[in-house]
């Protein structure tokens, strides 16, 4: 078990004012997005270029700004209260976060802002802890009052990364590339790996309604089935205003309760067989530690936008959502250490998309279907995945300024996955680089 | 279960102070003068969480909520009148929101309205007054710039405080578009 907080706390130790730069991480999201934040402060904070890594949160998520490494000081910011001080006049709320602003700056200000929330509030308030001359990576809003993006990734992020059809990236790495961090490189925060012993851990419950999996019932059944299949008790974990939700999961299944904080659950998550859950935080602290990890989606949560890391095998709903049966299924195959054979079932394939997550050759996380699905290479998922390898290879050329290879644009306007005719729509419209090359590439193709 | 380390509890733990029996004798500007106090002392700032007065008729049964300042009618008619204590004048400048209960009689109802006047003036006659209790320049002279009747948003502070060429102003502006969209 790795001491992460001993860790991050060593490289703060430096000298006094350090020569090198300041940098503040700009994170004011929710918890699993502040966990992402972790492969950028790791990699800013080891270069020989950088004296200080700073974060800047909302003070809901100190559980997950303290698990970041390579952070020299947090900074929470208070949302609910800057929020019902505004009940009271406009000036309470502007006093107290330009006295909180002040504190963190402090005299000097940040060379570097890393911006990686996408909210007006963000936007406008990054600008305000540079140091002259300093600049700001991730969106942010001039002095005139202009969305600036910094990056492409970023306009890619704000154009087509909200929509679960569109979007081949997931958020992490856009913000990692827009932050001018490598996408491969963070080895998460498990010491030397090692057999998984511990419980499967279980987390029912995400943020939004939108996101649960079936009822209280179906849960109770799949705990009760997945610890008599692995020889021990699931935990189920979640916070502590689902405390009695879960303990009415656990009734009568020898499971247990746990509404730990975080860094509490690292130390479970760390030797856990494996964790089955909702898109929610502890898919992202799972995948930090390498634990294997079943991502039960629906709705929002689906697509490629919120892939945790590589351990995850996604469950998506999209005829219908899946049954208990085959989350067990499912888990016992993606949490054994031997692989497990798995029979071919039509009507699975047709309701389900299952995929497991991984990294591309250019470190990008991404979804496939895994081959032991025994999916039909001409099956829509299929054609689906290729799709997405088509456009994450032209948009990766884009932001890197270059125009994608010729063969890959054909596969663009010639692709037959269910979401190729609107991606096509949409950039046929845009004044992106991509766009325009795309449309000269369609202007040859019509006049040959 | 025990968590294997660091088993802190999640939820703060709630506070629910006593009946404040303060009564101001004279307010003078900012400075309290003469004043003669036998509450409790105050919560140490220190939550992030506004300071919340909870006017009510001293009815059995009624339960004011967490880290809140209990008060009744009387002292709340008293403080609205002749002006708060001086622990609860300083503070106004950070906010502080007067509450009731849902069931309140009418005398709570108009009690608590009219400290909140007094306390939490959103009106720009009153914003002016907190801009000069903060000592801000800028913002003293944007909210001249101010008129009309009706609360001043986030906005129109912003957009009063963009006509200065004052760099204070202009970091103040764009603080107040930040919390336009919060």
């Amino acid at each position: 078990m790795p001491c992460l907080l001993a860790a991050s706390d060593d490289r703060t130790h430096k000298s006094v004012s350090p020569p090198g730069e300041r940098i503040a991480i700009l994170a004011l999201q929710r918890l699993g997005d502040v966990l992402t934040a972790a492969r950028i402060t790791d990699a800013l904070s080891r270069r020989r270029s950088t004296a200080t890594v700073e974060v800047v949160h909302w003070d809901a998520t100190g559980q997950a700004a303290a698990l970041l490494p390579g952070v020299a000081a947090r900074h929470p910011l208070p949302f609910r209260g800057l929020r019902r001080r505004a009940r009271a006049h406009a000036i309470a709320p502007l006093r107290v976060l330009s006295g909180h602003l002040d504190a963190i700056v402090g005299g000097r200000g940040f060379d570097r802002v890393i911006n990686l929330s996408s909210t007006r509030f963000a936007c406008w308030l990054a600008p305000t802890l540079l140091a002259p001359g300093g600049t700001i990576c991730g969106p942010s809003i001039d002095d005139v009052g202009r969305y600036t993006a910094s990056h492409p990734a970023i306009e890619y992020l704000n154009d087509w990364g909200v929509d679960t059809a569109r979007n081949t990236f997931a958020h992490q790495d856009l913000l990692s590339l827009a932050a001018g961090v490598r996408m491969a490189g963070f080895a998460g925060l498990r010491d030397g790996g090692g057999r998984r012993s511990g419980p499967i851990v279980v987390h029912p419950f995400g943020s939004e309604r939108a996101k649960d999996w079936r009822t209280p019932d179906d849960w109770r059944q799949l705990v009760g089935r997945l610890g008599a299949l692995f020889g021990h008790p699931c935990v189920l974990v979640g916070s502590p205003a689902d405390a009695e939700a879960l303990a009415h999961i656990a009734r009568g299944t020898n499971a247990k309760v746990a509404t730990w904080p975080l860094a509490a659950c690292i130390a479970l998550l760390d030797d856990a067989t494996g964790l089955v859950s909702v898109d929610t935080v502890a898919i992202h602290l799972a995948a930090m530690l390498g634990c294997p990890n079943v991502v039960l989606r629906q709705g929002p949560a689906r697509g490629l936008a919120f892939v945790a890391g590589p351990a995850a095998l996604c469950v998506d709903a999209e005829a219908d959502v899946a049954t208990v049966d085959e989350v067990i299924t499912l888990a016992e195959r993606h949490f054994s250490p031997a692989p497990l054979p798995l029979a071919a079932d039509p009507a699975w394939a047709v309701r389900l998309r299952v995929r497991e997550a991984f990294r591309d050759d250019h470190g990008y996380l991404a979804l496939r279907t895994p081959a032991w699905c025994n999916t039909d290479p001409m099956w829509s998922w299929a054609i689906d995945d290729r799709s997405d390898v088509a456009w994450r290879a032209a948009w990766r050329a884009s932001f890197s300024g270059e125009v994608p290879a010729p063969a890959i644009l054909e596969t663009l306007l010639g692709g037959t996955g269910r979401f190729d005719a609107a991606r096509l729509d949409a950039l046929l419209r845009s004044p992106n680089p991509l766009g325009s090359a795309v449309r000269r590439a369609g202007g040859n193709r019509s006049a040959a | 279960m025990t968590p294997p380390r660091r088993a802190s509890v999640l939820r703060p733990t709630t506070e629910l102070t006593a009946a404040v029996d303060a009564v101001p004798e004279a307010i003078e500007g900012e400075a309290a003068i003469g004043i003669r106090t036998s509450g409790p002392p105050p919560l140490a700032p220190t939550t992030g969480e506004p300071t919340v007065v909870w006017v009510h008729a001293n009815l059995p049964g009624a339960v004011a909520p967490p880290a809140s300042f209990a008060c009744t009618v009387d002292d709340a008619t008293r403080w609205a009148k002749d002006g708060p204590p001086a622990w609860l004048h300083r503070r106004r400048l950070d906010g502080v929101l007067v509450q009731y209960g849902a069931d309140s009689p009418a005398a709570v109802r108009r009690a608590a309205r009219a400290l909140r006047e007094r306390l939490a003036p959103t009106d720009v006659a009153g914003l002016r007054d907190m801009a000069r209790a903060w000592g801000s320049d800028a913002l003293l002279t944007a909210t001249s710039r101010l008129t009309g009747q009706r609360a001043p948003t986030f906005a129109d502070l912003a957009r009063a405080l963009s006509r200065s060429d004052d760099p204070e102003a202009t970091r103040l502006a764009r603080l107040c578009w930040a919390l336009e969209h919060l």
